[in-house]
């Protein structure tokens, strides 16, 4: 379904986009219907299922036992039988008791069966971050579903992304999963008002420049445009690129840029160890190499479990500073730390 | 036990769809141990689904018996302590398996809700592959002889000649069907072709 976009000049949040795409969808698909735990509470998981369970009520917005697991398997069931459920889970890390029926059963289903039976159901997981949300509500579980085949994986970062990110997988027959920025949700962006979906294999250039590739994702998104301003005036050319769907992957732009450029950089909300990001590095070492001027930088966020204390939180998590840091280094630069001399001011200002 | 939820699913997409239609799970008495199991009673039972599980108890989960991996009490007991409409039964005879399956089944299709079926049976040969086991240390030949002859085909059997329902000219002509059935199956297997490689990658996705 890709269509000609008019983008009309109407801004709507993260959280907004992804309640739109769902609204949207479901009034068109009465086989779409959303479960989990909190999906009809005051809150409506960051208010993403308040309108749905106005609208639909619960035949349709189903308030779930905290049973991940067999749960989990029921959106399976359901999915295998002519449903397209879309599970939300309000951490990442609460994922990780559905594993057995997203990795043995969902990913693989359809390999299975050969081809007779699918499982088209969506999985939404929101990543949390600061206000001492602590090592197991923090999570960020991309490179978990990223390294069995048969599932599709995107972490969208802007609203415009997650609203036509969603509408996608919501008709796509493959099990999919959506990792979302807590962060992000008070974001505004444009969005067109119609339903569009963005096809995976697509990703996004912020901008283009000839001294550094870095591949972001999500929340490193903005970190990075943010570094490439910054290393703007510094006379550095950051190109920078948000894969969107991390899986399937859209590896020719990444390709093509780092060809250009020499040098990448690749920054990922989750640790360097096995991560997105060291797949990333593995990728164009191996099929760039010979473009490489400089080694690959992996960015992360530090080798232990996420800190509660603010302060820790501070130097757990990496900022555009980091990201200014590296860059200069790649390119053996002296930085100029006035551009980066701001305190960090999260744009993000609750309540969670 | 990983297809006990899936088998709830179904049952959800039946009572979504308001289909008279009822999906059953067979699982072994091990699979009663797994938290999904009572996760999925739970969510069947509060939304009053259309789904029948029925165990398979053969005393085994794989070489280990039940009485190293469960308290000493009955698992129908449990189940049915959880809420569950629960029935325990002999599960080697044909009939009564019939018999009750029968009535859980339309109680089911007419809203009352899901069951469960706890059918006592017997596991004859070893757990992977077609030999006999009692070799092995983990049970006896003496246990294993014992239970052959309450074999569930064998009673079935006795049961129709006793009745006059069957003849032994049936039985014969139904085990010549049986075996001509099998027969045609192994050929189709021996002379089929492995598959090409090409197949390695259909369906991924």
């Amino acid at each position: 379904m890709s269509t000609k976009i008019v983008v009309k000049n109407r801004e709507i949040t993260y959280a907004e986009a992804i309640s739109e795409a769902l609204m949207q969808v479901m009034e068109k698909d009465e086989d779409v219907f959303v479960m989990g735990l909190g999906v009809t509470d005051y809150k409506g998981i960051f208010g993403t299922t308040v309108d749905l369970y106005k609208r639909f009520g619960s035949e349709r917005v189903i308030e779930t036992p905290a049973s991940e697991n067999a749960l989990t398997g029921i959106a399976v069931g359901a999915a295998a039988f002519g449903k397209r459920p879309v599970f939300i889970h309000a951490r990442n890390d609460f994922m990780f008791l559905a594993l057995d029926q997203m990795i043995n059963n969902a990913s693989k289903w359809k390999y299975m069966y050969g081809g007779k039976s699918k499982v088209p159901f969506v999985v939404r997981g929101i990543v949390g971050k600061g206000w001492g949300q602590g090592p197991t509500h923090s999570q960020s579980l991309q490179s978990v579903f990223l390294h069995f085949p048969g599932l599709y994986v995107a972490m969208p970062s802007t609203p415009y992304d997650a609203k036509g990110i969603l509408t996608y997988m919501l008709s796509s027959d493959v099990p999919s999963v959506m990792i979302e920025h807590r962060t992000l949700y008070n974001n505004k962006g444009v969005v067109p008002e119609e339903l569009f979906d963005i096809e995976p294999g697509r990703a996004r250039l912020l901008s283009k420049g000839k001294d550094i590739t870095i591949v972001a994702t999500s929340l490193m998104v903005q970190e990075a445009y943010k570094a490439y301003l910054a290393l703007e005036k510094m006379g550095i050319e950051l190109e920078v690129i948000d894969p969107r769907f991390l899986n399937p992957l859209d590896e020719d732009t990444i390709i093509r840029s780092v060809e250009k450029t020499g040098r990448l950089i690749v920054a990922d909300t989750s640790w360097i160890r096995c991560g997105f990001s060291s797949e990333i590095s593995s990728l164009v070492a191996e099929k760039a190499f010979k473009s490489l001027k400089a080694p690959i930088k992996r960015i992360g966020v530090v080798d232990c479990p996420s800190p509660v204390s603010k302060s820790l939180e501070d130097d757990f998590y990496p900022t555009y500073k980091t990201i200014f840091l590296e860059s200069c280094k790649l390119l053996n630069k002296k930085p100029d730390l006035e551009l980066i001399k701001d305190p960090i001011i999260d744009s993000f200002t609750g309540p969670y | 036990g990983g297809m006990i939820p899936v088998a709830v699913g179904a049952a959800l997409s039946y009572s979504m769809n308001k289909q008279s239609r009822i999906a059953v799970v067979f699982l072994g008495d091990a699979a009663v141990e797994e938290g999904a199991f009572l996760e999925s009673v739970n969510f069947a039972m509060l939304k009053k689904l259309p789904v029948l599980f029925v165990c398979e108890n053969n005393l085994f989960s794989t070489h280990t018996h039940i009485k190293y991996r469960q308290p000493e009490s009955s698992v129908y007991g449990r189940i049915k302590g959880f809420g569950l409409i629960s029935e325990a039964i002999d599960g080697n005879d044909s009939l009564k398996v019939y018999e009750i399956a029968g009535k859980l089944i339309s109680d089911a299709r007419s809203g009352k809700g899901p069951a469960f079926m706890e059918c006592f049976t017997y596991r004859h040969r070893e757990h992977v592959g077609p030999d006999f086991d009692y070799q092995n240390p983990y049970r006896t030949k003496e246990e294993v002889e014992s239970w052959i002859q309450k074999c569930p085909i064998k009673r079935l059997q006795e049961y129709l000649l006793k009745e006059n329902i069957f003849s032994l000219k049936n039985v014969d002509e139904e085990k010549q069907k049986i075996n001509k059935e099998i027969d045609a199956a192994m050929d189709f297997a021996h002379n089929s072709k492995w598959p090409s490689s090409d197949e390695l990658l259909k369906y991924v996705y």
